[in-house]
């Protein structure tokens, strides 16, 4: 891709008050920095994020102002190391404006994108924004359809579930693509904080997704295409049905028609996902992030690498409804999925946890020497 | 496990902590858990460790990421079974996230079912917990979601009878109740559909958007004869009915051709579910009745032509339709594609 190699444009944001390199204020912050990635260490599902933003930084994907603003707004490191979890995601989530979308050289794609997600999406209960200024809409509990069309829906039974047979598919179908066209709420897909992932529709991916339930004439799907799905993207889902939503438009086209903002994720906007991983680890030309691939319980330890992944800021309901089109990737069975530590153990790789800490210290407050006892 | 290289001491794990819970250390854990997920000033930080010494993913449905968290501990998913129980028997709506609350305990009791749920449904529903909240009309159709998992319990059964003669039954509720329990072969689909077609008229006044159900409905009782001879039992046939059970690309009931062998190979109509036919034999006492879905397929209008099939074996050569003249018959077909294309 033309002008990506080293293309890692760091704006230097307005450092925070206490913030820099090369006077006290400096190890004030990498102490802070040092005592939260300890605090991380703790928990099981922090060590996976500090060898993802570990990567990022070294693949100069993560820019280590960002990580310096960032830990300059956390408040004074706290005993619980719950609550250090708790208000590092909320800093994550509120410095979203400076913090997402800054990976450089975004993928570029001359074919249609694929979202997937579970069927729970369109109608139940999913948490709201957590944006602080979010307007009040934001702040109800998020599905993609409005509350209109699902008490209509459901008041009229359109969906019979659970789903057992090629009748009661078509109807889930059926009411899924009336919902898209008329019954989404005013919100779409990707908020404050809240990226929107998605894949390359390219050969592999035709290939995972050949027997995708598209009406009538197509047979029930068995469970394992869906299955595979899950593993090559690296989703923790389980007995569930899964949907994907593929974009008629070029990647290009709907950046451009949705003006959308788009790049290959790290760990900042990803904080919330237990089986991200940062790709590629060294500086590397690929564009694209990559999924971790789990399977039968196990992590990356198939073939493949996963799949490629970027994200975008936000689907709107116009977008959504004229330029995707939905089908069934089948149903997800009660797979086995790999544990935390699991992954903790894949992504650290032989490396040590600890100089990973002393390195991330050492980008983010150079003139800091972390406590290594 | 102690890995070859540093990852340190073993972190707080989830599974480990919880292998020890009693079920009411679980009932704590929930509502804790999600009193704290679903409060208004929750924030994605707060929501993720809501469940400590669980980490979730703030962004998705707490319970489906629960029930798998928990499924990893041997005895664990039977504790939560329990305790969720007794959180939803013990839930009140006086709290401002009560309602996100209840919705998140009613679909763990769905996916969790016990005996011990039917006590706390039939409270939430008789004594008008559901009446304050904002959106009681979902809650209440969740709840009878749930109900109907219960089915096959006796006290199960008994509470979605004692609901449909409630003073809190409501007519959204007609078309869930009458599937679930008609699915559950607790009511006679016909029967269900008489007693419940206000209510159903009044969710759906055009008779189109209740045609899944009825179309899930009548594949279930695949009995096309069956159907056929409930159908006649009526007096009319009303436009609502039609338009219901008939209309729309994939009706519920669709007709086709077919021919009588012992008649001359004469065509006629015939209902159809799915693979099922019944055709319309001729009968002088039933003229009318039958003469009525002739004019239902009249009104469908030009259809595309259909596959002829073979009339189902059970059907008896009394019931054969001798009574008609070829130029009724012809007269009554007239304009219809399928009987042209059949000549």
């Amino acid at each position: 891709m033309p002008g990506e190699a080293g293309a890692a444009v760091h704006t230097e944001t307005a450092m925070a008050p206490g913030a820099g390199g090369g006077h006290p204020a400096a190890d004030v912050l990498g102490t802070k920095l040092n005592l939260l990635l300890e605090s991380l260490k703790e928990l099981e599902a922090g060590r996976a994020r500090i060898v993802n933003l570990f990567d990022g930084l070294k693949a100069t994907h993560v820019c280590p102002d960002h990580v310096r603003q960032l830990v300059a707004a956390l408040p004074p490191p706290q005993s619980d190391t719950w609550e250090i979890y708790r208000d590092l995601l909320d800093h994550i989530r509120g410095f979203h404006q400076t913090l997402y979308f800054r990976r450089p050289s975004p993928p570029v794609w001359d074919r249609p994108i694929a979202l997937v997600v579970e069927r729970s999406l369109f109608d139940q209960e999913s948490p709201p924004s957590s944006e602080v200024n979010a307007d009040p809409s934001a702040k109800k509990p998020f599905r993609l359809f409005s509350e209109q069309y699902i008490r209509a829906a459901k008041s009229q039974r359109r969906v019979q579930e659970p789903v057992t047979n090629k009748t009661e598919l078509v109807d889930l179908l059926e009411y899924l693509r009336e919902g898209l066209r008329n019954g989404l709420a005013d919100r779409g897909l990707g908020t404050a904080g809240r990226v929107v992932f998605f894949t390359p529709v390219d050969t592999l991916w035709e290939e995972l997704t050949a027997a995708r339930f598209r009406g009538d004439s197509n047979p029930f799907p068995d469970p394992g295409p869906a299955n595979r799905v899950c593993d090559f993207l690296g989703l923790p889902y389980r007995n569930c049905w899964l949907v994907e939503l593929r974009s008629r438009s070029k990647l290009g086209d709907l950046v451009e028609q949705g003006k959308l903002t788009l790049a290959a994720p790290t760990v900042i906007e990803a904080w919330a996902h237990d089986y991200f991983r940062h790709w590629p680890r060294e500086d590397a030309a690929d564009p694209w992030g990559r999924t971790l691939h789990v399977g039968d319980g196990l992590v990356g330890r198939a073939e493949s690498e996963g799949r490629p992944e970027a994200i975008v800021d936000h689907l709107s309901p116009t977008l959504l409804s004229a330029d995707f089109e939905v089908s069934i990737l089948g149903r997800v069975t009660a797979r086995q999925i790999p544990m935390q530590k699991d992954v903790n153990e894949f992504l650290t790789s032989k490396r040590e946890l600890t100089v990973m800490v002393q390195e991330i210290v050492a980008r983010v407050a150079p003139s800091c020497r972390p406590n290594t006892t | 496990m102690q890995a070859e290289h540093d990852i340190g001491p073993e972190p707080e794990n989830f599974a480990g902590a919880a292998a020890h819970w009693d079920t009411a250390k679980f009932g704590s854990w929930i509502r804790a858990g999600l009193d704290s997920w679903f409060h208004p000033r929750a924030t994605a930080g707060l929501r993720a460790v809501a469940f400590r010494p669980l980490v979730l993913n703030p962004d998705r449905d707490p319970i489906a990421q629960l029930v798998d968290s928990v499924e990893a501990i041997p005895g664990g998913l039977e504790r939560v079974r329990d305790a969720a129980a007794e959180a939803l028997a013990t839930w009140t709506g006086y709290s401002a996230n009560a309602g996100e609350v209840l919705d998140a305990l009613l679909r763990l009791a769905k996916r969790l079912p016990t005996a011990a749920h039917v006590p706390a449904l039939r409270r939430l529903f008789f004594d008008g917990h559901l009446n304050d909240q904002p959106r009681k009309e979902l809650l209440a159709l969740q709840a009878l979601e749930t109900a109907l998992e219960h089915v096959s319990l006796g006290d199960g059964e008994r509470l979605l009878r004692d609901l449909r003669r409630a003073a809190c039954w409501r007519p959204y509720l007609a078309a869930t109740w009458l599937e679930g329990m008609a699915r559950a072969d607790k009511i006679d689909w016909f029967e269900g559909l008489r007693a419940l077609r206000a209510d159903l008229e009044q969710v759906d006044p055009e008779g189109v958007d209740l045609r899944p159900m009825m179309r899930r409905m009548l594949t279930r009782a695949g009995d096309a004869y069956e159907v056929l001879q409930r159908l006649k039992s009526l007096n009319t046939l009303d436009p609502w009915l039609e338009r219901a059970l008939f209309g729309g690309e994939r009706p519920a009931l669709d007709f086709t051709w077919t021919r009588v062998l012992t008649d001359k190979n004469k065509p006629v109509l015939a209902l159809v579910i799915g693979e099922d036919i019944a055709p319309l034999y001729d009968d002088p006492d039933e003229r009318d009745r039958i003469d009525r879905f002739y004019e239902i397929n009249s009104r469908r209008g030009l259809g595309p032509v259909k596959r002829e099939r073979t009339p189902p074996s059970r059907a008896p050569e009394t019931r054969v339709r001798r009574g008609r003249s070829p130029e009724q018959l012809r007269k009554m077909l007239l304009g219809d594609a399928e009987f042209c294309a059949l000549h």
